[in-house]
């Protein structure tokens, strides 16, 4: 009943934030780049809820299907990198530790690199160069914006009250 | 040393294959999940546009006084263009030149907007149901602000102008110089594939030259605001300051014929 209490908490909290990604978060720009909230939910419910890897893994799903839907690009990229991602901290969780805010911050920061780099060799491919220029910018300022909103979730937000319940 | 067994690589090859099949499936759900995703997109932008008036409060009202002044400017303008707009079809029905056809239009609200920095669209109220087709023009008073390439039956996908995927054959104004105009996923747009001796200088204005098919002729795209050379030095190119400001944008009409 606990986990079924939490699991609503988050499933709320991502339909919240995905509403606000597409609607308010054109106000928060920095440089032209906002915080990736999809990969941000799905980053932390596979942190969060890593003893329920189905759970997990079916937000991550769910993420990447709005996402795609909501923006313009071609393909079913996120509905596939989103589930990939969220299971490859699924499986980093049980080789290291990543109870630290410290090395999740690291962890948001490196995710956001590594997709930002895929999403833009994706669009390559269909012969839509984007500049390196506009890459870096979105790279750079994305990593660091979408570390510090990950920050402040943890300072100001009690993840205990989002999390599974050990088994 | 771990070495996978011949099964698991079976396995993990049909697994990520399905997987991926899945996920090409689901994009069928994409166009349902717009329509439906409407009513609480449409209700948040409006509290947004609430809190927006409330919180710009002074703002708005400075913006009022000027445009209002500007109203009776324009309208004064406005009732002369429709004299010479009347002669000039008496005039012409006496040379006996073919009318040239006005656009249908359909205006539509911004809902939503891309979630993350890679595309530059937004989200429309209107779709299919109200004759809007993929591949329509989107516009505003301003000039053009992009292309729809997604319709669903209440609801529209439109690519904006700044977006890397879009580019218009475009000219300039004053010069009739050529050129394609493409976006930057930033404030600004690129006109590529100019001569190296083309006659073109800030603050020149660039519009649609009629050349891609889905663009028709003389839309306002933008003014110049920086000419540079290229890397090869065979050529060159201009910065151009969209005429629409995209990052702000609420209101389009898409042009249906």
């Amino acid at each position: 009943m606990e986990n079924h209490d939490t699991r609503g908490k988050f499933i709320a909290i991502a339909a919240a934030s995905g509403l606000f990604a597409v609607t308010i978060a054109d106000y928060i720009r920095i440089a032209g780049v906002k915080p990736d909230f999809f990969l941000l939910c799905v980053v932390l419910v596979s942190l969060l809820y890593e003893t329920e890897w189905p759970f997990a893994i079916g937000i991550s799903l769910g993420m990447g299907f709005l996402q795609d839907t909501f923006s313009g690009s071609r393909g079913s990229l996120n509905t596939f990198l989103l589930p990939v991602w969220s299971l490859f901290i699924l499986q980093l969780s049980r080789k290291i530790t990543l109870e630290r805010v410290g090395i999740r911050i690291c962890l948001i920061a490196v995710v956001t690199l590594v997709h930002a780099l895929v999403t833009r060799a994706f669009s390559a491919s269909f012969g839509n160069c984007i500049p390196w220029g506009t890459t870096l910018r979105i790279i750079c300022t994305g990593s660091v914006y979408n570390a510090f909103v990950l920050f402040l979730f943890f300072r100001y937000i009690n993840p205990l009250s989002l999390r599974a319940s050990v088994r | 040393m771990f070495k996978p067994s011949k099964k698991s690589l079976i396995y993990a090859a049909a697994g990520s294959i399905s997987f991926l099949l899945i996920c090409s499936f689901l994009a069928i759900f994409r166009s349902p999940t717009l329509s439906i995703l409407k009513y609480p997109l449409t209700f948040v932008t409006c509290i947004r546009r609430e809190m927006g008036a409330a919180i710009f409060y002074h703002r708005n009202f400075t913006e009022y006084e000027r445009l209002k002044k500007e109203t009776d400017t324009l309208n004064s303008k406005l009732n002369l263009a429709r004299e010479l707009y009347l002669e000039n079809r008496r005039l012409k029905t006496l040379l006996a030149f073919k009318q040239k056809s006005s656009y249908k239009v359909r205006a539509a609200r911004v809902i939503g907007r891309s979630p993350d920095s890679w595309a530059s669209t937004v989200i429309i109220d209107k779709g299919s149901g109200n004759g809007i087709k993929r591949g329509c023009i989107a516009v505003t008073p301003l000039g053009l602000a992009g292309r729809v390439v997604e319709t669903a039956e209440t609801t529209s996908k439109v690519m904006l102008m700044n977006d890397v995927n879009i580019s218009v054959s475009a000219m300039v104004q004053r010069t009739r110089q050529e050129g394609l105009v493409s976006g930057t996923l930033g404030n600004t747009l690129i006109m590529r594939y100019l001569p190296q001796e083309s006659d073109i200088r800030v603050s020149d204005v660039v519009i649609t030259s009629g050349l891609t098919e889905m663009y028709p002729k003389g839309l306002l795209i933008g003014t110049v605001e920086e000419v540079r050379d290229e890397f090869s030095g065979l050529s060159r190119y201009a910065i151009i300051k969209p005429a629409v400001n995209l990052a702000d944008i609420e209101e389009v009409l898409v042009i249906i014929s």
